[in-house]
């Protein structure tokens, strides 16, 4: 690089920013086709139960009705477990969890067809109901699988943990228990799925993922994936929601489209999206940290129970996570985690914004709070003591190398938040205030960006990038826009290796059709993956084109610059305009003005048996600090302000870092404070906005940005990704601050204005 | 299930509608409670008469002794009204904390009564005013106090035909009014419990308190084991601190999904003695 960067690090306005806030986008509800139909499900009334009968039949005479299929009438194969086989698309002699799909209508209206579903009589044989991981390994539990309820186990062993808690002068160990959180995204699931002549299908699907999905389609199909065609309807939000989860209804609509010969919608409403999609997992987590008389850690232990539903889905995906980095930002010399994954008849776990780690985020920051009141440290000293950096091993014992400023985030939230003078000071303004208290709480998190070692055979992206002979430029990438700003992100890559000015880059909707499998968009990786893919697209076009240039002005290519749909000498005259170098490009020197491109990174080692190795490709480290104001009469918590201090390698678009920040720890907030899904016997109990409640703009605190950049190499222009870390440590500080705020320690989430009253009182801490 | 709505030209038409359906028809005003029960399924309602355009039902009316209400009153114009305001600071701080803007500025005050929610924000206020409800039908109108409307949730004691008009409201000159709800975040939120009191007071002595509370009982709640036990007494800590029994011995709320019995209990305790500390605090700086 070396030259000055014009389209990154800009507050560029959003590439879709229009079109959204006109209305004018179209998702996927917005759509109508001829003749097209619309899907509804019968769902089970069980939570746990023997499937002894379905009768569809009158379901299939009634009015409007096209068709009505079960799992016999799946022409591929009848399952969707993207890791494990063990789901199918439609119950086959068991139900395992509420969601679970009995049968199917399409019909040409969406109220015939859901009379239809109600028509549909269904015999159950009710088995007892596992409502807990810890039912659910207690001995003699009934086998929600065949196999049992332990799904998968995974572990890390780093040295000799019993020595390292020997050599401790301080030893904490607690049980943290969190609930599920719901996306929450504005859009619920929705596809069209439309047959094609050739004996394929189109989806438009709201979905993050569409490789999984042509995937998923293909196999309840049988049919090859050349045929599936999946492109991504404008998506209103995903947070991981639309990871894997939009594969079930996507092969719904499939089956039924190629049954009736019609495009079949599947759009969910609000309750049945908060019923039956994915939620971030309930984990308990055992944590035990010893520290020697310093208060430097000798030894972390942690079992975490991941609670994942009925089925695996990407729940093995997402414990991974948790056990690669339980233990946050710090040096741990010996360390054991264990993982067990385990099967219940509770809500389907599966991917959300930190995939695993707010919860193990949660447990390890109060722990470090505990260990610090233990030493008699400040828990800003503690974790100063800590932090990882440069040199040092992380659990894993992958050595960090590049990009690690992990204490000048921390220091940085520290000094703008004003953290140790705030501490004394709600200290003192605690002594006197008889009712109202305040508190100040820290939450740091490592983040490694993109896919786990585990999951590395998903981890390359492409894009396809074409000049056009006027200079425009047309962007497709295998990331998917979610409202992150993907495409702007795409746009600004593709306008800054191409010297385009940036309204003149378009960026196409995502579709498996033009670009190979790039992987899902998850793991804060896009910017990273599908930015260096439009780079190295970008790259091969500008070679092409300045060796055109070179012949057309006579000018030799080192000394071409290509700026803002200009041609430039390196002195700054002017040669002439992009437009009319790539029309001769085009037209007369026959160059091929369309690239490819691709990036994977480099391959990471995994030792599994150990859970040894290159976990990540980088990290990028967060640190927040929580300031809260806790009301002993209501238990109400409100969140006054989080600084936010992140690593972020090189900001591409300062509003869109600001915007993924700002969401995160409002996500963040609601999943510390308010947001809990009630179950009973493993039905939702609120699946609606009115009793499942999240944050409001009233109750977004100040959020107060500190911007760290250390460009990695691996990143385009040096980024790191930001979407998750801006969730992770949110709820670990707000938690933190509350603890402190009231002098009791809370280990469990979230932190409800009545969970917060009535533990104080079942505690004696109120009168 | 096909439902025809209606709208109504007048008064006369709309209790014309309501007598020739009689229990198969419900008033439609703003809407934000009738419409989610009809897309749910959950309305036995075959007609719906839209009383939208009835606009001299909409108004705040000053008299000598009181204010009226119109049953078309939005809940956002008894924000910003300014008799209304002025006269019951805690009924305006009700429909202040009552839900989203979008749902003030469509909702009626009408309707948060009729619908007949334990959780209507804005009928505890009332209650501790001595406010009546005015209903009408073809054969009559007819009022009584608020806290005598409802029969359950969602149940009230209008007749099929009936439909409520409007509010007297009597003024309180003086009175200490306080309302507090409880929700688990800022804004358009289920009250959880909610609490009213307005107490007119004599130096520290309590001449008359009237109470009443929200999601403590199957209808909104008037406390009169509590008003009983503040009327005629002196204002004090020890008053304060034996509230609690009393207000024990007054609310019935449910464990549900919205919160335990216990922390409801809690949390009305606590708003009662907050208020009486405000009034005592008031009392005194007044003094």
């Amino acid at each position: 690089m070396g030259e000055t960067l014009r389209n990154i690090g800009t507050r560029a306005r959003r590439v879709d920013a229009l079109e959204k806030v006109t209305g004018r986008a179209r998702y996927v509800d917005d759509l109508e086709l001829v003749g097209m139909l619309h899907l509804k499900a019968l769902t089970s009334a069980h939570a746990h139960a023997e499937l002894l009968s379905i009768d569809t039949r009158a379901a299939e005479s009634m009015p409007g009705v096209f068709a009505v299929v079960t799992g016999k009438d799946v022409p591929g194969e009848n399952q969707i477990g993207v890791q494990i086989a063990d789901q199918p698309l439609l119950a086959s002699g068991k139900v395992r969890q509420m969601s679970d799909r009995i049968a199917l209508v399409a019909a040409d209206t969406a109220e015939h067809a859901e009379a239809a579903v109600r028509a549909i009589k269904v015999e159950y044989r009710p088995l007892p109901v596992i409502t807990h991981t810890d039912e659910a390994l207690a001995p003699g539990a009934v086998k929600i699988h065949e196999n049992g309820n332990v799904m998968t186990k995974k572990q890390v062993i780093r040295g000799d943990v019993e020595q390292g808690f020997a050599a401790a002068a301080a030893i904490v160990e607690d049980v943290y228990e969190v609930n599920y959180q719901e996306h929450a995204y504005l859009e619920p699931n929705g596809c069209i799925a439309i047959p094609e002549p050739d004996g394929g299908v189109t989806i438009h699907a709201s979905a993050q993922a569409p490789f999984y999905i042509q995937k998923a389609v293909a196999r309840v199909l049988g049919v090859d994936y050349a045929r599936v065609r999946v492109i991504q309807a404008t998506t209103g939000g995903g947070f991981g929601g639309k990871e894997d989860y939009p594969s079930e209804p996507s092969a719904c609509a499939a089956v039924l489209a190629m049954r009736t010969g019609r495009p079949v919608k599947f759009v969910y409403d609000r309750a049945q999206d908060l019923a039956w999609s994915t939620k971030r997992h309930r984990m308990k987590v055992t944590n035990k940290i010893g520290a020697d008389g310093e208060g430097r850690i000798t030894a972390a232990q942690v079992r975490i129970d991941c609670d994942a539903g009925g089925y695996t889905g990407l729940s093995a995906i997402v414990s991974e996570r948790s056990n690669s980095t339980a233990f946050g930002p710090y040096r741990t010399p010996t360390a054991r985690v264990d993982t067990y994954v385990v099967y219940t008849n509770n809500l389907f776990g599966g991917a959300y914004r930190g995939f695993g780690t707010p919860q193990t985020t949660f447990a390890m920051e109060a722990q470090m709070d505990e260990l610090a009141a233990r030493l008699g440290l400040s828990p800003a000293e503690i974790r100063r003591r800590n932090i990882l950096g440069p040199g040092d091993e992380t659990t894993t014992c992958q050595k960090l190398t590049e990009s690690v400023p992990g204490i000048e985030t921390f220091e940085a939230a520290l000094a703008r938040s004003g953290y140790e003078q705030k501490r004394r000071e709600f200290e003192a303004f605690n002594q006197t205030s008889r009712w109202l208290k305040k508190g100040i709480g820290i939450g740091a998190c490592m983040y490694g960006g993109g896919l786990h070692a585990g999951g590395q055979f998903l981890e390359g992206s492409g894009a396809l990038v074409h000049l056009r002979p006027d200079g425009s430029v047309l962007v497709s990438i295998g990331g998917t826009e979610l409202g992150q700003g993907a495409f702007t992100v795409a746009a600004q890559c593709a306008a800054e290796t191409l010297g385009v000015a940036l309204e003149h880059v378009r960026v196409t909707p995502s579709s498996t059709d033009f670009v190979t499998d790039s992987g899902p968009t998850v793991a804060s990786r896009t910017t990273v993956m599908s930015g260096n893919a439009v780079i190295d697209a970008a790259r091969q076009l500008k070679g092409r084109i300045l060796e055109a240039a070179c012949e057309l002005y006579g000018v030799p290519a080192d000394e071409i610059e290509l700026r803002e749909g200009q041609v430039l000498k390196r002195d700054g005259t002017r040669l002439g305009s992009l437009k009319e170098l790539a029309n001769t490009a085009f037209a007369v020197k026959k160059v091929n003005l369309s690239a490819q491109g691709w990036y994977a990174p480099p391959r990471k080692t995994w030792d599994n048996a150990r859970g040894n190795g290159d976990a990540y490709s980088s990290y990028c480290f967060a640190m927040q600090v929580a300031e809260v104001e806790v009301d002993l009469r209501s238990g109400r918590t409100r969140v006054v302000r989080v600084t936010a201090a992140h690593d972020v390698g090189q900001v591409i678009n300062r509003t869109l870092i600001e915007g993924q920040i700002e969401g995160g720890v409002v996500q963040g907030v609601g999943y510390a404070l308010m947001e809990d899904l009630k179950l009973d016997q493993g039905r939702c109990l609120n699946p609606s906005f009115t009793d499942y409640l999240i944050p409001t703009t009233l109750d977004v605190p100040e959020v107060d940005i500190v911007l760290i950049e250390q460009p990695h190499s691996a990143g385009p222009f040096g980024a790191k990704g930001i979407g998750e870390p801006s969730l992770i440590p949110a709820a670990a500080a707000v938690a933190n601050a509350v603890s402190e705020a009231v002098g009791y320690r809370f280990r469990r989430l979230p932190l409800t204005p009545e969970r917060v009253l009535m533990s104080l009182e079942e505690a004696g801490k109120l009168r | 299930m096909a439902i025809d709505i209606v709208r109504a030209e007048n008064l006369e038409h709309a209790l014309e509608l309501l007598a020739r359906d009689g229990a198969q028809a419900r008033p439609l005003a703003g809407g934000t409670d009738l419409m989610l029960r009809l897309r749910a399924g959950r309305l036995a309602a075959r007609t719906l008469v839209s009383i939208a355009d009835l606009s001299d039902l909409a108004y705040v009316r000053e008299q000598a002794d009181r204010v009226e209400l119109g049953a078309l009153t939005r809940v956002a114009d008894l924000i910003t009204h300014p008799v209304y305001s002025r006269e019951f600071p805690a009924g305006a701080r009700a429909a202040r904390d009552f839900a989203s803007p979008q749902i003030r500025n469509r909702g009626t005050l009408g309707g948060n009564v009729g619908n007949a929610s334990p959780a209507a924000d804005n009928v505890p206020p009332l209650i501790t005013f001595g406010a009546t409800v005015t209903l009408q039908s073809k054969r009559g109108g007819r009022s009584m106090p608020i806290e005598d409307f409802f029969e359950g949730p969602g149940r009230t004691r209008a007749a099929p035909d009936e439909m409520i008009v409007g509010f007297q409201v009597p003024k309180r000159p003086g009175a200490f009014q306080f309302f507090a709800k409880f929700g688990s975040r800022n804004a358009n939120v289920i009250s959880i419990a909610s609490a009213a009191l307005c107490l007119r007071l004599d130096g520290e002595t309590v001449r008359e308190a009237r109470v009443a509370y929200g999601c403590c009982a199957p209808v909104p709640l008037r406390a009169r084991r509590v008003e009983s036990y503040l009327s005629g007494q002196r204002l004090d800590e020890r008053l304060i601190a034996g509230v609690r029994e009393a207000v024990l011995g007054d609310i019935k709320p449910i464990d549900d999904v919205r919160g335990s019995r216990r922390y409801k209990e809690l949390l009305v305790i606590n708003a009662t003695e907050d208020a009486l500390r405000g009034a005592l605090e008031s009392v005194r700086k007044a003094a």
